[in-house]
């Protein structure tokens, strides 16, 4: 095998540029003139394009109470554990989580760095933090962190996403940047860990006869919150 | 995967006899072309995108080797592992003998055209070891014994009854269950199979050299399943996908998503760059990326076929494709169907036994007006034709007609002659339907076409009375939006 790499190298060199220089010299693609530009047009085109793939977003960054959302959310939730991860941002947000499970009468599993996917895999709810959200998409974006599971996300039938307003980007190019160039909600540095995560609706298929079929195997209902400045301690 | 490219005639003929596939996959690509144009009408600025996505695929091939090593070095740094496969024999090696240094039996793979490539499934079965798709339309055709007839949409030339037989034979699902009914119960089915899996392979839409990311897009989420769960992911990836940079995929990501499902995003995009970390109890352990050559490096070296590797696999070629439409995805006989099929199977199981496949072709151009990284698929069809020509592969009558055809061509009288008199004969049998009743080779050729129209006035009196169509200005081709509304 390493025969065989050294064989393809030599011969793809043989026939290619003698360096590596202009492999990332290209300019990087300016973002699309259709993209979004504002904080109130960031909030509204993310809603609305989540909504167009059968996503909710909720938006308190003016108004509403957002442990009152979160407990109307709960009490959705029949019975069963609900799983939230133990995000550092918890700290800022004045949401008593823990109470409002206990209080729709749910179990609640906080979750670190030794859950197991065997753990989540009965969790009905999984309740997390964005590190980021896209406008142009509806998408949140979710590194792998040792305070949340990666199938913390993929394995509960629901989702719920809270996002500090002042993590929602415009475009794509602006995420990517503040992957490459270490955006604080990266953890500061040029790297998203060995996993990360864009999640865009609910899950969804149209395998069989391009009928569209929503939550086949991951959440069949992903909610977003949005939360001002004012919510932070 | 058997490859079956030599029976192309005897393969869409029987497609072309069974009404159901037919319908279907007009149906659903009268379906995937709407959803397409919605998505490109919100994205003015589109040509740009694809000219910008045709750049980065070009520049990362010109720089394949250094792409491969920049990937290969920055991946390791991270604890994961490169593996380069010569051809599919060796793929299947390599990834056989890491699932069973595991002592693995039990395997789930996301969805992956290299893996078809390289016949994996088969041999891991052989060795014991079972294995289960995770994408719902490859989780169907594996049932059924078959394999995918769409890039991207495996299942498409199948029914829903079919699809409902299929599922009650094999796991709890009623057999009047509905299409909601039938997604939940192969939710409920597979989740065993992705909680109990060792080893999860996936394919790969995008690797990053630059940080030695392996990129996955999907919608169902069973990839994220196949490549967070098990504690070894093998990651199966022709080593034409790979990109320079992670900033590249903004153009990428759009391009690819809003081709294939006229999406603007799909669900999920998974980022991967390594095994799991050492605070993390999640996630896989080991993380293997097996590069696969099998016939590529010799793509890339002929400067008339490279940009065939520009290909991000969408399948939007197939959904514009008139011939795809009609004959479906496993007429080609191998793994890729339709126009890119065409290119590329034949360069990869042999000109010889796919002489058939740069034919099935119209050469109207959709394909290479919808690819989002402006492959010049008619042209390299049109290459493939010349290197069969040259290589003796054209049958004598063929050879024969064709001389005859240009000699006429290129006699004006007699030409004039010929359809003077010709043109009532043709309308005769045109009109009575007596072609089809005729023995041998026409009769067989009108049974499922009809005749083409001739021309009235002829195409001589309207470029004499038009003086070559001058006086039209704007007459030629309609504009692209236009003929697909």
């Amino acid at each position: 095998m390493s025969d065989y790499r050294d064989r393809l190298l030599g011969f793809l060199k043989s026939q290619a540029p003698a360096t590596r220089d202009a492999l990332y010299a290209g300019e990087v693609a300016a973002a699309p003139s259709s993209s979004p530009r504002g904080d109130a047009d960031l909030r509204r085109r993310f809603a609305d394009e989540l909504e167009a793939v059968g996503g909710e977003s909720i938006d308190l960054t003016g108004e509403g109470d957002p442990s009152a959302v979160v407990a109307r959310r709960l009490a959705g939730v029949e019975s069963g554990v609900v799983a939230v991860d133990a995000d550092p941002a918890w700290s800022r947000l004045s949401i008593p989580l823990r109470e409002l499970v206990v209080a729709a009468g749910l179990e609640l599993l906080e979750v670190d760095g030794t859950t197991t996917s065997a753990e989540l895999a009965d969790v009905e709810l999984g309740v997390t933090i964005a590190d980021a959200a896209i406008s142009e998409t509806g998408t949140i974006a979710q590194c792998a962190r040792p305070f949340r599971p990666r199938s913390l996300s993929l394995l509960p039938p629901r989702h719920l996403v809270l996002v500090p307003a002042d993590r929602l980007l415009g475009g794509l190019e602006e995420l990517f940047a503040g992957v490459v160039h270490g955006a604080s909600w990266s953890g500061g540095s040029a790297d998203f860990g060995a996993y990360f995560t864009w999640i865009t609706g609910p899950s969804r298929t149209a395998d069989i006869e391009k009928t569209l079929t929503i939550g086949i195997h991951g959440p069949g209902h992903l909610t977003v919150l949005f939360l001002g400045d004012e919510v932070d301690a | 995967m058997k490859v079956r490219t030599d029976q192309f005639r005897q393969l869409s003929q029987e497609a072309l006899e069974n009404r159901f596939i037919r319908g279907a996959i007009a149906r659903a690509n009268v379906s995937f072309r709407a959803a397409r144009v919605a998505a490109i009408d919100s994205m003015p600025d589109w040509e740009q995108l694809r000219q910008q996505g045709h750049d980065i695929k070009r520049r990362a091939l010109d720089h394949l080797p250094w792409a491969l090593e920049e990937f290969e070095k920055n991946l390791t740094a991270r604890g994961g592992q490169v593996h380069f496969c010569e051809d599919g024999a060796s793929a299947r090696d390599t990834v056989l003998s890491i699932v069973r240094s595991h002592g693995a039996t039990r395997v789930t793979k996301s969805k992956s055209m290299a893996t078809e490539e390289i016949g994996l499934n088969p041999c891991l079965e052989e060795a014991g070891v079972r294995v289960v798709e995770g994408d719902l339309g490859e989780y169907i055709v594996q049932l059924a014994g078959e394999a995918p007839s769409h890039i991207i949409s495996p299942a498409i030339h199948k029914s829903r009854e079919e699809i409902s037989r299929l599922l009650n034979e094999h796991i709890d699902c009623p057999l009047d269950a509905d299409i909601p009914d039938m997604t939940r119960a192969a939710r409920r089915a597979l989740r065993d199979d992705f909680l109990g899996a060792e080893v999860g392979i996936s394919g790969v839409n995008f690797a990053v050299a630059q940080s030695g990311t392996v990129v996955i897009v999907e919608n169902e989420g069973n990839a994220r399943m196949s490549t967070t769960i098990p504690k070894v992911h093998i990651a199966v990836v022709g080593i034409e996908k790979v990109v320079p940079r992670l900033e590249d995929l903004s153009v990428l990501l759009r391009i690819l998503c809003r081709s294939a499902t006229g999406q603007r995003i799909s669900s999920y995009v998974s980022f991967i760059s390594g095994p799991r970390t050492a605070v993390e109890a999640e996630g896989p352990e080991e993380l293997h990326v097996v590069f696969l050559d099998a016939g590529r490096s010799r793509l890339w070296a002929d400067p008339k076929t490279r940009a065939s590797l520009h290909c991000i696999r969408c399948g939007a070629c197939l959904n514009f494709c008139p011939v795809y439409e009609r004959v479906g995805g496993h007429a080609y006989g191998w793994v890729y169907p339709g126009p890119i099929g065409s290119v590329i199977t034949p360069h990869y199981v042999g000109i010889e036994r796919s002489s058939d496949l740069p034919q099935a072709s119209s050469l109207c151009g959709r394909c290479a007006e919808v690819c989002p990284v402006k492959i010049p698929l008619p042209d390299m069809l049109l290459d493939l034709r010349a290197r069969n020509v040259d290589a003796g592969g054209v049958r004598a009558t063929e050879r024969w007609s064709m001389r005859l055809f240009s000699m006429l061509a290129s006699m004006p009288v007699l030409w004039r002659t010929l359809t003077f008199v010709g043109r009532p004969l043709y309308r005769l049998l045109e009109s009575s339907g007596l072609a089809a009743r005729m023995p041998g080779a026409p009769g067989r050729w009108s049974r499922s076409r009809a005749l083409p129209k001739v021309g009235t006035p002829s195409f001589r009196a309207r470029w004499r009375a038009t003086d070559g169509f001058r006086d039209r200005p704007g007459a030629g081709r309609g504009d692209r939006r236009g003929d697909e509304s």
